[in-house]
């Protein structure tokens, strides 16, 4: 197990490392200059030069990746071009919301979903069976930003249950907090919850077909027992994959739920700082989303060795 | 005899498109303390059905229709079939033990073979952990796993399928049954571990005067571990008798014709029984082996047959025996 983590961590190094140049690339080929964006289009050619210069921008690529790298690696991820902020604290100020965000939202998606799938399941070719998959299916194929703005529309405007948009910290009231990330969160995990309930479903309607599900029975294991011990602990690999495809999913989804709902989270910081080709800001924020990614990924790996002691050995 | 359990006029349907479809026809069945009843036929004779229906584990597509499962206790006589599910829960892996064909699947892949004999130790027993893992290892260690207080933490991948059948057979001891249902338990194994396996059965049917319901396809098995044998045919049992006398004297046509079947040395022939089993929605009205038996005549065909006693502890469902035999 500990050797099998070594060697994940080691490819995950590499990986992270692959993607910092990729992302370092992916600046150079978004077209337009930032100078332009800082200094307006009546700069003068000297002022662009100066701008260019104290900026690094005129540096061999190496050097500039190197400097970026090294930075980055002591948790220095460069300043904004744009208001000499440093990236890392504009992270910091916003990963909170984007974190209360992602993480409500996932844990919605995970408990509702398995619960969803596991009813059905369970009294398969029932009516809730019935309603399961068609809900799933309307759930899967519902744009979310669409949802978002019908939530919006009946549950903020028309009958002012939650606030509409805007973000309170949870140190202001948490009551504030939680309403403000109700239709949010729902909007993001609408999504979440059917893709997990449909695949909990299939999957716990395999497992308990299998001959280790009647032996269970044959022990006189109350069907609790039979479903959540020893049903589920199977019927979990690959409803644990979705989950992990979830996680990019609603990181990728909260920069238009954010943007929907004006939150102030790393999303709507990303979009406006791609817009502002605000070059280091874009590059902390990518990065940050791209080792979530990979880390969730690990995870995911890893579980599927206490899942299923088999693939432990591999 | 005072059986302990008891199966009479048993009757199973499969839900189909068209409505119930019969596939085990008025099964009657009795095994005492000690004794192994050997329950023979081919596949979709309902010999499988017939024991999960003792269970009351058929799923949901095939259901008891009528009949009664009478198993006799201290305590009294409880018939299975209207026994409430939750008390039923308790005869499960309690009073009545199960070990199924295919140990390669029977066991849970996610958990050691040491927690799955525990928890049913733990569940029928009420042990705490230590106790119920302790009494895990002593039955892991009396089915012949070798050093079994190691192997207990290990999961079911690690062991080979005669090994797994000794667990799931120590699975099914772990709370002092008082029946054993054993359905083809030895089909999947190597003809050298089939040994071991049946010679294992036996020695725990002895030791602790288990009444034992022995399944199996295989002749060679049944006349090794049974002391009586009923003769399945298309949901019916068509000939029960002691092993000794099925062998030596069949009566009815088709344990004839499976007697027959079985490869011997110096005959380079392997005999056949022609025709196939009828399907269970074209059933003939009679004598459902007619259409395939040799002696078939027209009295075979008109009504059911019924269970004819050839000696008193000698049944077969024939009208034609004294042909037959002749």
């Amino acid at each position: 197990m500990i050797r099998t983590v070594a060697a994940r961590l080691a490819t995950l190094v590499v990986l992270v490392w692959v993607v910092s140049l990729a992302v370092f690339a992916l600046v150079l080929l978004i077209p337009g200059d930032p100078t332009t964006t800082l200094l307006g289009d009546n700069a003068t050619p000297e002022q662009v030069t100066a701008l260019r210069t104290s900026l690094g921008l005129d540096d061999p690529l190496l050097m500039r990746y190197w400097r970026w790298l090294s930075g980055a690696l002591q948790g220095d991820l460069g300043t904004s071009m744009l208001s000499s902020y440093p990236v890392t604290q504009a992270i910091g100020d916003r990963i909170g919301v984007t974190v209360s965000l992602v993480v409500s939202a996932l844990v919605l998606s995970v408990v509702l979903g398995l619960v969803i799938g596991v009813l059905a399941a369970v009294r398969q070719g029932g009516w809730f069976d019935r309603l399961t998959l068609l809900g799933s299916s309307i759930g899967i194929a519902m744009p979310n930003f669409w949802l978002g703005l019908v939530l919006v529309t009946f549950f903020g405007a028309e009958l002012g249950l939650f606030p509409t948009s805007g973000y309170a910290r949870p140190g202001d009231g948490v009551g504030d907090w939680v309403a403000h990330l109700m239709l949010p969160v729902v909007t993001l995990a609408a999504g979440g919850v059917a893709e997990i309930a449909r695949q909990a479903r299939a999957s716990l309607v395999d497992t308990l077909r299998l001959d280790f599900v009647r032996t269970a029975a044959a022990k006189g294991l109350s069907p609790l027992s039979i479903v959540g011990k020893h049903a589920l602990r199977t019927a979990m690999i690959p409803v644990i994959t979705v989950m992990g495809l979830q996680v990019s999913r609603l990181f990728g989804m909260s920069v238009l739920v954010e943007a929907v709902f004006a939150l102030p989270g790393i999303g709507s910081l990303m979009v406006a700082s791609v817009f502002d080709r605000d070059i280091p800001m874009i590059q902390g924020t990518v990065l940050l989303a791209t080792v979530v990614v990979v880390v969730v990924n690990l995870l995911v790996d890893l579980s599927y060795g206490w899942l299923n002691p088999k693939a432990a050995l591999t | 005899m005072n059986a302990v359990l008891e199966i009479n006029d048993l009757v199973v349907e499969v839900a189909t498109a068209h409505g119930p479809m019969v596939v085990v026809s008025n099964v009657s069945l009795a095994v005492g303390a000690g004794e192994t009843l050997g329950l023979v036929g081919e596949s979709g004779s309902g010999k499988s059905l017939t024991t999960l229906a003792v269970l009351r584990l058929l799923g949901t597509s095939a259901r008891i229709a009528s009949g009664e499962i009478l198993l006799r206790g201290p305590d009294g006589v409880l018939d299975l079939v209207t026994l409430p599910e939750r008390r039923m829960r308790d005869v499960r892996g309690g009073r009545i033990g199960m070990v199924f064909q295919e140990p390669m699947t029977a066991l849970d892949p996610a958990y050691s073979v040491g927690e799955q004999v525990a928890e049913t130790v733990r569940r029928h027993l009420g042990l705490g952990r230590t106790d119920a893992w302790k009494r895990a290892v002593e039955l892991l260690d009396r089915v012949g796993i070798p050093s079994a207080d190691r192997r207990a933490h290990d999961h079911p991948h690690h062991f080979s399928g005669g090994m797994r059948q000794r667990v799931v057979i120590a699975m099914a001891l772990s709370c002092d049954p008082v029946v054993l249902l054993a359905d083809e338990p030895t089909t999947a194994l190597d003809v050298t571990v089939q040994e071991q396996i049946l010679t294992l059965l036996g020695e725990l049917r002895d030791e602790s005067g288990l009444a034992l319901l022995f399944i199996s396809h295989d002749l060679g098995v049944i006349a090794d571990i049974s002391d009586r044998v009923a003769v399945m045919y298309a949901g019916q049992v068509v000939e029960t008798a002691p092993v000794h006398e099925l062998f030596a004297a069949p009566r009815h046509p088709y344990t004839r014709a499976l007697l027959r079947c079985v490869p011997s040395p110096g005959s380079d022939r392997l005999a056949t029984i022609p025709g196939t089993v009828p399907t269970f929605d074209a059933l003939p009205l009679g004598c459902r082996f007619a259409p395939r038996c040799e002696h078939a005549a027209a009295v075979c065909e008109g009504a059911p047959i019924g269970l004819d006693t050839v000696a008193a502890t000698h049944f077969a469902r024939c009208v034609r025996i004294e042909e037959v035999v002749s």
